[in-house]
């Protein structure tokens, strides 16, 4: 906590991007990508159901991590959305073109052909 | 942060062409504006709180928690992610309060304006499109029934003693079921109100949760009679975790049936695949070969099954003596005929059912015994039969998402 503390109130740390793909493997591939785990296969189909990236990143933030819903700092969960949805190829690439930040709210969550 | 600017309140999702929600899972359209998500000011409250645990590391216990997930107070139950289980030890009546009523959310609990409420029936199946209001709903013939409602993954968390492997999703104990007294329109009456037309098929039914959750049932069974709209539980509006205002109550069926906050229903002339009918609520595992069941990825699942358990903690713990043990029992295909008991690996007993009642077929019994607990460590084991036939199996069979498990399992007592 006292790191976390330190990441959060920093004036200078908290604009310290977040690597999604890092902070997905540290805060939820563990039970959802874990052999023997008991969290649900992260699958597009699954994801896309969720309808929007806002409506996913809402859903992330109230009930994720699981045993400790809403722990993460904000930049944890964009940064996780962000790696979600794009490496589950759930959204247009344009959308992230030179955008640091997580997709617009609106954006329609799409199983990649 | 992206931000969601003006979204209005809307109760009633747009005219979204059928064809398009059918495949909803891979094409999912979801545009803005459909329902209400949560406002601007909730989802900065969940950011804030958020931020709030993170940076000043408060005792997690002493924070309420920043995600307004449900309306009901939260602390009687066991918690799983979104989810509430029912403490069954805590419950004392045949009838499970509605602030005790466990609660299973795809998304959090809506807000959903009464008034402006309206129900859309319509798709190819239907003669004419209906918009129904609250007033509307409520002056058709009502009907009330006593239905008990379980989550398809109830036991989920047993699995591990059950088969030696976990199952992937919340690990319900044995509290995802309870038992209500629901009160509302037929569906089939507004079904006929519509029309339906001799090719209809199956009738989806859309909540208006942020995922629009939805679960499609054949034209048969949303015309059984026992298939509702209910309006009220155990004698109040619906609350809003259970629905409100409308709730399908689908007896029988595994609670992902019974869709909460309907905003919609779909009336088509072929089979519906959606969410909760391909990669959610299906059987998957050896003995379903996924190709068997194309386009979901296992077998769906729309019967539950037969379950008795008892109405104590996990694991219990006893003083030596008699003690009056009870439990509950309940099958989805009729009243429960008897439920027996077993001490240890001993002889089965019968248990005094405390509810036999054929004329509430939809509803749970309680069972109760007395047991002469010694010192020392005990597995009880129950098992249910049911008017049906159908009975508890010894033996459970594995399947990767953890449902259905009904099992014969020993429940740890500790007496000391």
């Amino acid at each position: 906590m006292v790191a976390c503390a330190l990441v959060a109130c920093g004036p200078e740390s908290s604009r310290t991007p977040v690597d999604g793909a890092e902070a997905y493997a540290v805060r939820c591939g563990y039970c959802h990508d874990a052999p023997g785990s008991v969290g649900t296969a992260l699958t597009p189909r699954l994801l896309a159901s969720y309808g929007t990236a806002g409506a996913l990143g809402r859903y992330l933030r109230v009930a994720m991590p699981h045993e400790a819903p809403g722990s993460l700092e904000a930049a944890e969960y964009d940064a996780i959305l962000t790696y979600l949805t794009r490496s589950r190829g759930l959204l247009a690439d344009s959308l992230f073109d030179g955008v640091a930040g997580t997709p617009p709210d609106s954006a329609a969550l799409r199983v990649s052909p | 942060m992206s931000r969601e600017e003006g979204r209005e309140t809307r109760v009633v999702g747009p005219a979204d062409a059928v064809a398009e929600e059918r495949d909803a899972v891979s094409e999912r359209a979801a545009t803005e504006g459909r329902g209400r998500a949560l406002s601007r000011r909730d989802a900065l409250a969940v950011v804030a709180g958020g931020l709030g645990l993170a940076a000043c590391g408060r005792d997690d216990s002493a924070v309420a928690g920043p995600a307004p997930i449900w309306v009901k107070d939260p602390s009687p139950f066991v918690r799983h992610g979104t989810n509430l289980e029912t403490r069954l030890e805590d419950l004392r009546g045949f009838l499970t309060p509605n602030e005790q009523f466990f609660v299973r959310n795809h998304a959090p609990t809506p807000t959903l304006d009464p008034a402006s409420y309206r129900l859309e029936v319509s798709g190819p199946g239907v003669r004419r499109q209906l918009q129904l209001s609250l007033d509307d709903l409520e002056g058709l013939p009502s009907r009330t029934l006593v239905a008990y409602m379980e989550c398809a993954g109830n036991w989920r968390g047993f699995f591990p003693a059950a088969t030696g492997r976990t199952a992937t999703g919340s690990q319900w104990g044995a509290g995802a079921v309870g038992c209500a007294e629901w009160t509302g329109p037929r569906l089939s009456d507004v079904l006929e109100l519509a029309g339906v037309r001799p090719d209809a098929v199956d009738v989806n039914v859309v909540g208006l949760d942020e995922v629009r959750w939805a679960r499609p049932m054949p034209l048969a069974k949303a015309m059984d009679p026992a298939t509702i709209l209910a309006l009220s539980m155990n004698g109040a509006p619906l609350p809003p975790d259970h629905g409100f205002p409308v709730r399908v109550v689908v007896p029988g069926w595994v609670g992902s049936s019974s869709v909460k906050w309907v905003g919609r229903i779909e009336v088509v002339a072929e089979k519906v695949w959606v969410r909760s009918n391909t990669t959610s609520y299906v059987l998957v595992g050896d003995p379903w070969p996924q190709d068997r069941y194309a386009p979901a990825d296992g077998a769906p699942i729309t019967t539950g099954v037969i379950k008795s358990a008892l109405a104590l903690p996990r694991p219990a713990r006893l003083a030596p003596g008699r003690h009056r043990v009870r439990g509950f029992a309940y099958s989805p295909l009729g009243a429960v005929a008897q439920v027996e008991w077993s001490a240890d690996g001993g002889a089965w007993v019968q248990a005094r059912l405390i509810d036999p009642s054929p004329a509430l077929p939809h509803a749970w019994t309680r069972f109760e015994f007395e047991w002469t607990a010694a010192p020392g460590e005990h597995a009880l084991r129950t098992r249910a039969t049911g008017t049906a036939g159908d009975r508890q199996p010894m033996e459970a069979v594995h399947n990767d998402k953890g449902y259905l498990l009904n099992a014969v399992l020993p429940h740890r007592v500790q007496v000391a």
